[in-house]
């Protein structure tokens, strides 16, 4: 226990610590929306569009993150535009959006000039040097999660389940697609920090699925969801630093766990 | 009296594939319409036309300012996985009249209880939609459609998965639901339908009104409708065509 305090007076661990918390409040909550929407694929493409935007970044000399939130964001706004549109095959323009971001993204990070910036950091995440800035962003998207969800919540769940009547009932079905695909690239983007790229996916999808096994309606999902996230993510964060490990990698390993306990727990 | 809907020359096309054609329609306020006609024919699309999810490239669509559509969808185009209670599924009927940012009043609550009692489903406020039979989903949906008190009732093929048990109650219900809405019924099973609907629409690319129920093949014939009659009896049996000489 004293190992513990002592550990949390650390301010990078701290940092690591709060930033988990909220990454998980987001990842619970937006996570959910996700996984219950069926759009857990093109929450990929999503995410790995958005190191296109990195890579440019970073060529051009701006903050990273600010370049891939505008990916993030434009291939968000793309991908729901032309799901309106009848006849495109939308799984096999992810997978161009997916690919191809990647592919700018390593392009530029291989034509900037001088040293290579850390790529390990953004595939896999970089969770021990969370800055103040990094917090108060995350913060900020939390909060803006919570507020639409407690102020929009019939709305977005009739959305979610049925457009097609919603639109039919009149409910702005199209600026709920639109402000839900942007915080959903937003959250990604942001979450990238703590696990990474090619990890962040699955804290959307592990805890959302797993509060998907109890959860009766997509608010309880929600409520789980956090809960499952956080407990897996402050767990896998201390034995990341017992045990020296990378974070991103034992959080995913603690969520799956999780996962499979609650998976049996079903059963019986 | 104004008609609640009226379709102008109306005709609609999927990249340049044209679906329909020069379609007339009026829907009257004690109407109970049924409209039949082949796969691909286009009834979906009629549909989608009247509740504005898809635009003509020709003609015009009139809407009375009184209208307000309660509409039932096919039950395989939705998501049956999703997490969302019974509950909150029919309220969501509701969102069209009233203002969805207001927590449902207890007269609201009051309704959605009634209705449930009705299909059956009392004390399943709570329940996941994940654990309903295809029955109880459809009737779930019609709970959803009547919720808001419509003045037209859309149904499209309500018979799909209704249990046979239900079936009669569900036509009865529709029969007293007319007295206070029209109702547009769109089926495949002509038989099934054509005892309960005061008149018949048949879409096949255009659409012929027949102000009537009764259809014969010679209607359909000369309609340009080929689909096959089809007559419930105790006794499993086809109905054939009248003889030339009687």
């Amino acid at each position: 226990m004293n190992e513990l305090l002592e550990l949390l007076s650390f301010g990078f661990f701290r940092n690591a610590l709060i930033a988990a918390v909220l990454t998980s409040i987001i990842a619970g909550i937006v996570g959910s929306y996700i996984v219950a929407r069926r759009t857990v694929f093109i929450s990929g493409g999503i995410t790995h569009a958005s190191f296109g935007g990195m890579g440019i970044a970073y060529f051009l000399g701006f903050p990273p993150f600010a370049g891939a939130a505008v990916f993030a964001i434009l291939s968000a706004i793309g991908i729901e535009w032309s799901s309106n549109k009848v006849g495109l095959r939308e799984d096999s323009s992810i997978a161009i959006l997916w690919s191809l971001g990647m592919a700018i993204g390593i392009l530029f990070v291989f034509l900037t000039p001088g040293y290579t910036p850390n790529l390990m950091g953004f595939l896999f995440g970089d969770i021990l040097t969370v800055k103040v800035s990094d917090l108060l962003w995350l913060s900020a998207i939390g909060l803006i999660c919570i507020l639409l969800i407690k102020l929009f919540y019939p709305v977005i769940l009739s959305v979610a389940f049925d457009s097609e009547f919603a639109s039919v009932s009149k409910m702005p079905v199209q600026t709920i697609k639109y402000v839900s695909a942007i915080i959903v690239a937003i959250s990604i983007v942001l979450s990238i920090k703590v696990m990474g790229i090619i990890l962040v996916l699955s804290l959307f999808t592990i805890p959302a699925s797993a509060a998907n096994l109890f959860a009766k309606d997509l608010k309880k999902m929600m409520y789980f969801s956090v809960l499952i996230s956080v407990i897996g993510s402050v767990t896998g964060l201390l034995v990341a630093y017992y045990l020296d490990l990378p974070s991103g990698a034992t959080i995913i390993f603690t969520l799956t766990i999780l996962y499979m306990l609650l998976r049996i727990k079903k059963l019986f | 009296m104004q008609p609640l809907i009226q379709l102008n020359n109306i005709s609609a096309a999927y990249d340049n594939n044209v679906v329909l054609s020069h379609v007339n329609l009026e829907v009257n306020p004690s109407d109970f319409i049924g409209i039949i006609g082949p796969n691909g024919g286009g009834k979906t699309t009629l549909l989608k036309i009247i509740l504005n999810l898809i635009k003509p490239i020709s003609g015009e669509l009139l809407k009375a300012k009184s209208l307000n559509v309660g509409y039932l969808p096919q039950v395989n185009t939705i998501d049956k996985q999703f997490p969302i209670t019974i509950k909150d599924v029919i309220l969501s009927g509701n969102y069209a009249t009233n203002q969805w940012w207001k927590k449902p009043g207890k007269e609201l609550q009051h309704k959605v209880s009634e209705l449930l009692e009705f299909i059956g489903l009392e004390n399943s406020h709570n329940e996941s939609i994940g654990e309903l039979s295809g029955g109880q989903m459809q009737r779930v949906f019609l709970c959803r459609a009547l919720i808001s008190n419509p003045n037209l009732l859309i149904l499209d093929e309500p018979n799909t998965y209704v249990d046979k048990s239900f079936e009669a109650n569900l036509y009865k219900l529709l029969s007293e639901l007319n007295d206070d809405m029209a109702i547009l019924l769109v089926s495949h099973d002509v038989g099934t339908i054509s005892s309960m609907v005061k008149t018949i629409a048949c879409v096949n690319g255009g659409l012929h009104y027949h102000p009537s129920n009764k259809i014969t093949n010679e209607v359909l014939q000369s309609y340009n409708c080929p689909i096959e009659l089809i007559s419930h009896g105790h006794v499993p049996h086809r109905v054939l065509k009248h003889h030339d000489n009687e």
